[in-house]
């Protein structure tokens, strides 16, 4: 083979050195548009981090372009705090703009029928469809809230934290939560109809009917007096989880949300651009004993393909699932999360595995984990402490016990910086 | 679309994007700093085209680096890849155009990336285990052996992290030790080492490598 490490001419060092150079790695067209997007999706962020002078000159112009366009956009209320959060949108007929500026909390957006807008709002995107009418109920980093009355919305809500961010959408028949995902919602004739096309979102039917969860792929509609399954590309047990967990509670934690970097533009002016693995997910899946469906995730994550295998593990942690394959999916879902970064999603994992694996090694592994999670990435040395002494009071004879001592000892917990016991 | 425009355009024709995208605010440009100093102040200012332009210009090169360093099928390049992004226009104000904006990015993306690849271990727990019984890195897919790249690949995976890097950025990239210094921090004379080291332990594993039969 041409490209061979050869050490005729060269030394194996120079030679392999070669080989790499002649083949660089490159993302493929997928990759770079995701990450273009997810580039982005962080760009406001980035203009927080402005000099103040110039988000509060920013925030006086758009106020002014908002107040220019107060004929078409009809907006009913507006802040004077100039530190008030502002949503910026701009309003569109077939390709052309036609308005740009801000909204304020309080402020309604109203599209014709041959309109789009796009709103930018904290770590949202959201388009707005012709026919629609949108007020923004909320514009707190940590909570954004949209009242749908009527048309669609589209959302791409990636927060930079999640778990701290949330976003509801409502209609007159429902509110829909989320903590991350891409969502549409459509509001019209007396139904709500919501399609998810990442994550999870809840829906909660204003007529006191029980709420769900719906998953990437799937779309649940909602009338004024039910809730009707309309589309269903994968089963899910998340759903069971979600009924289960959340009946009468309708004000409940919304279940944790798997993102995973989309395709589409950020400005979401195009349909997202399904990923292999997507084409993979609407596969008729084969029947698969939980045991099988373990394997295939731990597949997926060594060939890099983590949001796959998180699909898969987010299924069996379900409460039908036996025990010691629920702890070591949510002990994976730690693994994967842990990798990526989201740390606090990794924590909570963790946490799920110790809480249900109480009392087994599984268990006592996932505790060991938090803690080192808290201790080595968080940097919170309190919660660390205390997860280690968990450990040590869960298994003391534990097979990492020893580690979990030498762990307290480096954190000041003196009483354990004695020479572990043989 | 614009975004895209700005980043295939002439170099004139870009500067005057990224004057426009600046909107009067910085006055980079007027001040000396060069056109891609521009783009990357106006893209940290959050001008979506500057962003994607800045993006378009560099993701090639930092995701072979970050791809290099992590390895290249690793499931977490595509995230030390935004970091990247985020970190420099995080820390544009910080670029102080003594070297290129494209040497600058690539600075940080080795620090990134190494910090990753020296928290590799965490990756599985399983893996993890093996590490701390001393069984070492499990041994890279029989597929990915069959092939040139697939040893180079696999043999500068059992490099440290830290001779990963400097071979890599020397060796392969052929960035100049003083270059190496300014990205990482590192001292010349421990580049050398950890170069000439590295260099060692290749020619030790593809000698080991052929003496097991194995393709080179």
């Amino acid at each position: 083979m041409s490209t061979q490490p050869s050490r005729d001419a060269l030394s194996g060092s120079e030679a392999l050195a070669r080989v790499l150079r002649d083949h660089p790695p490159a993302p493929d067209d997928l990759a770079r548009a995701r990450m273009e997007k997810r580039l982005l999706g962080a760009e406001r962020a980035i203009e927080k981090r402005a000099p103040a002078r110039t988000a509060r000159t920013l925030i006086v112009a758009g106020g002014a372009l908002a107040l220019a366009a107060a004929v078409a956009l009809a907006v009913l209320a507006a802040s004077e705090d100039p530190s008030a959060p502002v949503a910026r949108f701009e309003r569109r007929e077939a390709t052309a703009s036609i308005e740009r500026g801000t909204l304020e909390e309080g402020s309604s957006l109203r599209t014709a029928g041959d309109e789009v807008a796009d709103i930018a709002i904290a770590d949202s995107r959201v388009r707005i469809e012709g026919a629609s009418r949108v007020r923004i109920a909320g514009l707190a980093r940590d909570r954004v809230a949209l009242e749908l009355d009527e048309g669609t919305v589209e959302v791409a809500f990636h927060p930079r934290e999640r778990g701290s961010e949330r976003m509801t959408v409502e209609t007159p028949d429902a509110r829909v939560e989320v903590v991350g995902t891409v969502f549409r919602v459509t509001a019209s004739g007396g139904a709500t109809e919501v399609s998810v096309s990442e994550g999870t979102v809840r829906v909660v039917p204003r007529s006191g009917g029980e709420p769900r969860l719906v998953h990437a792929g799937d779309s649940t509609r909602v009338a004024r007096e039910v809730v009707e399954r309309v589309e269903a590309v994968t089963p899910s047990a998340g759903e069971e989880l979600g009924g289960g967990d959340t009946a009468g509670a309708e004000v409940a934690a919304v279940e944790p949300a798997i993102a995973e970097p989309a395709i589409a533009e950020p400005a979401i002016a195009e349909p997202a651009i399904a990923e292999p693995e997507d084409v993979e997910r609407e596969a008729p899946a084969p029947a698969s004993t939980p045991a099988e469906r373990l394997a295939e995730a731990r597949r997926l994550i060594d060939a890099g393909r983590a949001p796959a295998a998180l699909r898969i593990l987010r299924e069996l942690t379900a409460p039908s699932v036996p025990l010691a394959v629920r702890v070591e999916s949510w002990t994976l879902m730690g693994d994967v999360h842990h990798n990526a970064g989201r740390l606090h999603d990794a924590a909570g994992a963790y946490e799920s595995a110790a809480r249900e694996g109480r009392g087994t090694r599984a268990g006592h592994n996932a505790i060991y984990m938090l803690a080192r999670l808290q201790h080595r990435r968080l940097g919170d040395h309190d919660a660390a402490r205390a997860s280690y002494a968990r450990y040590l009071e869960e298994a003391p004879g534990g097979a990492l016990a020893s580690q979990v001592r030498r762990a307290l000892c480096a954190l000041d917990v003196t009483e354990h910086c004695a020479p572990s016991p043989p | 679309m614009t975004g895209e425009r700005v980043g295939n355009a002439r170099p004139a024709e870009r500067l005057r994007d990224v004057a426009a995208m600046a909107s009067g605010r910085f006055t980079a440009i007027q001040g000396g700093l060069d056109e891609d100093g521009a783009l990357l102040r106006a893209a940290a200012a959050g001008e979506e085209r500057a962003v994607r332009a800045l993006y378009r210009d560099h993701v090639d090169r930092v995701y072979r680096c970050v791809a290099r360093i992590l390895g290249a099928h690793d499931p977490d390049v595509e995230d030390v890849v935004q970091q990247v992004f985020l970190a420099a226009l995080d820390g544009a104000r910080s670029f102080d155009g003594r070297s290129k904006v494209s040497t600058w990015i690539v600075g940080i993306a080795t620090r990134r990336a190494l910090d990753a690849s020296r928290s590799r271990w965490r990756r599985s727990r399983w893996a993890k285990v093996s590490e701390w019984v001393g069984l070492g890195r499990p041994a890279a897919a029989p597929d990915a052996q069959l092939d040139a790249l697939g040893v180079a690949e696999a043999v500068l995976a059992g490099l440290s992290p830290e001779q990963r890097t400097v071979f890599f950025l020397h060796s392969v990239e052929g960035y100049t030790f003083k270059e190496i210094e300014e990205m990482t921090g590192t001292g010349i004379s421990t580049l050398h080492a950890r170069l000439k080291a590295a260099r060692t332990r290749i020619d030790a594993a593809l000698a080991e490598r052929a003496s097991d039969g194995e393709p080179r």
